[in-house]
């Protein structure tokens, strides 16, 4: 029986190490420079990342759904 | 650039490595994504549909023999009756085993149904968010590569700027400038 791997929390997980490491840069960066970098660059991908947990989870649910009724 | 407050190159150096890392494990999720559909097809494809085929040939055997013993129960009863003996009164437990075998077959064939169900559904439902995931992999691939490339320009104009003579003159564009040591 095929197991389903549960990379959103791999993403999520992904994601909150990335925000420590951001906010770890500010001790040593404090110009505008990091600020147009997170604006252009860090929330935009924030975004996507947001929405591809959201798509793994449904294909999660329809896949784990599949093998619990197929078995 | 005002405000500006960078004692270390490396700062940004590190990050930039810890950005690439997280670029790289979402690559691999959302490519793992398309895996897990991929072997769940083929599970339902092979396997399910295959063993469910099987089940249901076999419970079908099961039954048709178990019809065959209670149509000689039956036969056994009525000339029992018809010769007023005791030899065989009932083909009630006959028949509960051959309902109990229609039972497991009908069973069998209602799990191909459903394995052939899903595998449909799989296709409908599954390959749209197989696809959404792939044009996320692309957008944070080309997101980061765009970050990654501004990372590598930061660091390279702190570290042109470190490496100036103290008589230059700073940079004061808040766009794109150097940012500067305090």
């Amino acid at each position: 029986m095929p197991s389903v791997m549960g990379d959103d929390a791999l993403l999520e997980k992904a994601l909150k190490d990335l925000a420590v490491a951001w906010d770890a840069t500010a001790d040593g960066w404090r110009d505008e420079a990091r600020t147009a970098f997170a604006d252009q660059h860090l929330h935009e991908m924030e975004a996507r990342i947001r929405l591809a947990v959201r798509t793994i989870r449904q294909l999660d649910t329809l896949l784990k759904e599949a093998i619990t009724q197929c078995s | 650039m005002s405000g500006a407050n960078l004692a270390d190159p490396e700062v940004v150096r590190r990050f930039r490595r810890q950005l690439a890392t997280f670029v790289q494990t979402c690559s691999a999720a959302l490519g793992g994504s398309a895996g897990d559909f991929t072997r769940v097809q083929d599970w339902l494809q092979s396997e399910q549909q295959g063993h469910w085929k099987k089940q249901i040939a076999k419970r079908e055997e099961l039954y048709q023999a178990a019809r065959r013993t209670w149509l000689d129960a039956e036969a056994e009863v009525r000339a029992s009756h018809n010769s007023r003996g005791l030899d065989k009164q009932s083909s009630m437990e006959e028949r509960l085993l051959m309902e109990r075998a229609r039972r497991s077959r009908d069973e069998a064939e209602a799990k191909l149904a459903v394995v052939r169900r899903w595998l449909i559904r799989l296709g409908q439902e599954c390959a749209p968010l197989i696809h959404q995931c792939r044009d996320h992999d692309l957008a944070v691939h080309a997101q980061g590569a765009q970050a990654l490339s501004r990372l590598d320009q930061l660091a390279e104009q702190i570290e042109s700027y470190l490496d100036r003579p103290r008589s230059t003159p700073v940079a004061t564009s808040n766009t794109g400038g150097p940012p500067c040591p305090p």
